[in-house]
């Protein structure tokens, strides 16, 4: 059975998690991954549910909680396909785990635009994966952490080289750190 | 050196806040007097526990702290000043939850020693001294440390995931559905 997923952004109030998740509950349906956040002072939901009625009657149950707007779409069932590059044995030898190495960036610096797609597109030109981001505003402070993998084969010094004169120009400072992940 | 008000503290993003400071002679009368005004700051932004030099300006290895008003607090020395403090040992790293005086609005899950030994020297006297601190003496120690080399706590968040906002509860305007002939409303940038 495919997956619904449902976005809900509501006014913060204790109430609010309890009456989507009611209502979602009330429709047959089965939260199978959910993310909840404040951003900008709003409540941001974004979930992954199973079961119940279809996309479209879901989206009529949600959108009578009141002071939020939602929307419901249905995912496509997808089978085991890697978002991950064929790598040969001679490349996996050389470079490792082929989902790459964990690290974690933070850049912070003066509210700018443009310093998360720079980033974006330093990674991405390295075969790097951007996992997880969280991006807030403190004051005049603009913060970026991020997840990221980085494919074995990759100069890791040169990158942060990169990484420190790109968010440079933007008048960011980063740091860049092999992310503890230690699975016992 | 001392002024009649103390002296504001800086917030990010601010050059002296990721700029490591310089050591300084412990027994320079103006260090003195900085080390005096740096105290006479954090007293006025308690229930913080501890403040830096560049924090408030200066960019030198000074640093200031007070755990004795904190629930959690284990070891406390009250209130310490130290002079080009260094970290000689530290053990027990776990993870912690932080913030900073100079990062309004923002906290963050970091791992810290819980136990560490600190070195300094005493302001005045330049006497060497080592101060044995855990819990959150020595989170704060550590914190105080980073600032020293233009490092905030935004740079040791162990994922994504753990950069917070601090809850304010200010209730946003309430959201309204949009007509179908009008585009969603869109808030800032």
């Amino acid at each position: 059975m495919g997956l619904l997923a449902v976005a809900v952004v509501g006014t913060d109030r204790s109430a609010l998690i309890p009456e989507v998740s009611g209502v979602l509950a009330r429709a047959g349906t089965e939260i199978c991954e959910a993310s909840m956040t404040l951003l900008g002072g709003y409540a941001v939901m974004m979930l992954l549910v199973s079961g119940g009625p279809s996309a479209e009657e879901l989206r009529g149950r949600v959108a009578l909680v009141p002071g939020v707007l939602s929307a419901v779409v249905g995912l496509p069932e997808h089978g085991s396909d890697s978002v991950l590059p064929a790598a040969s044995q001679e490349e996996f030898e050389l470079s490792g785990d082929p989902r790459g190495l964990p690290y974690v960036l933070t850049a912070h610096g003066p509210a700018r635009s443009g310093v998360l797609a720079a980033v974006g597109e330093v990674i991405a030109e390295v075969g790097g994966h951007i996992t997880a981001l969280s991006v807030r505003r403190g004051g005049r402070l603009h913060a970026m952490v991020a997840d990221l993998r980085i494919p074995g084969y990759v100069d890791v010094a040169h990158l942060m080289r990169t990484l420190t004169a790109t968010c440079a120009d933007l008048g960011s400072e980063i740091s860049f750190r092999p992310a503890r992940e230690e699975i016992v | 050196m001392t002024g009649d008000a103390p002296r504001a503290v800086l917030t990010a993003p601010h050059p002296l806040l990721t700029t490591p400071a310089e050591p300084v002679d412990a027994t320079d009368p103006r260090v003195v007097a900085l080390a005096a005004e740096l105290l006479a700051a954090l007293r006025t932004t308690r229930p913080s526990t501890g403040l830096a030099a560049p924090q408030i300006g200066t960019a030198v290895r000074l640093i200031a702290a007070d755990v004795s008003l904190h629930p959690h607090a284990r070891s406390c020395a009250g209130e310490v000043v130290l002079v080009n403090p260094r970290l000689v040992a530290a053990s027990g790293w776990r993870a912690v939850r932080e913030g900073c005086l100079s990062v309004p609005g923002l906290t963050g899950e970091t791992v810290r020693a819980s136990e560490i030994t600190v070195r300094g020297e005493l302001p005045g006297s330049g006497d060497a001294v080592t101060l044995r601190a855990d819990a959150v003496e020595a989170l704060c120690l550590q914190h105080q440390l980073d600032h020293l080399d233009g490092l905030l706590f935004l740079d040791r968040i162990v994922e994504a995931s753990a950069l917070h906002p601090v809850w304010q509860g200010l209730a946003a305007p309430a959201l309204t559905r949009p007509r179908p002939s009008q585009p969603a409303p869109i808030r800032g940038s």
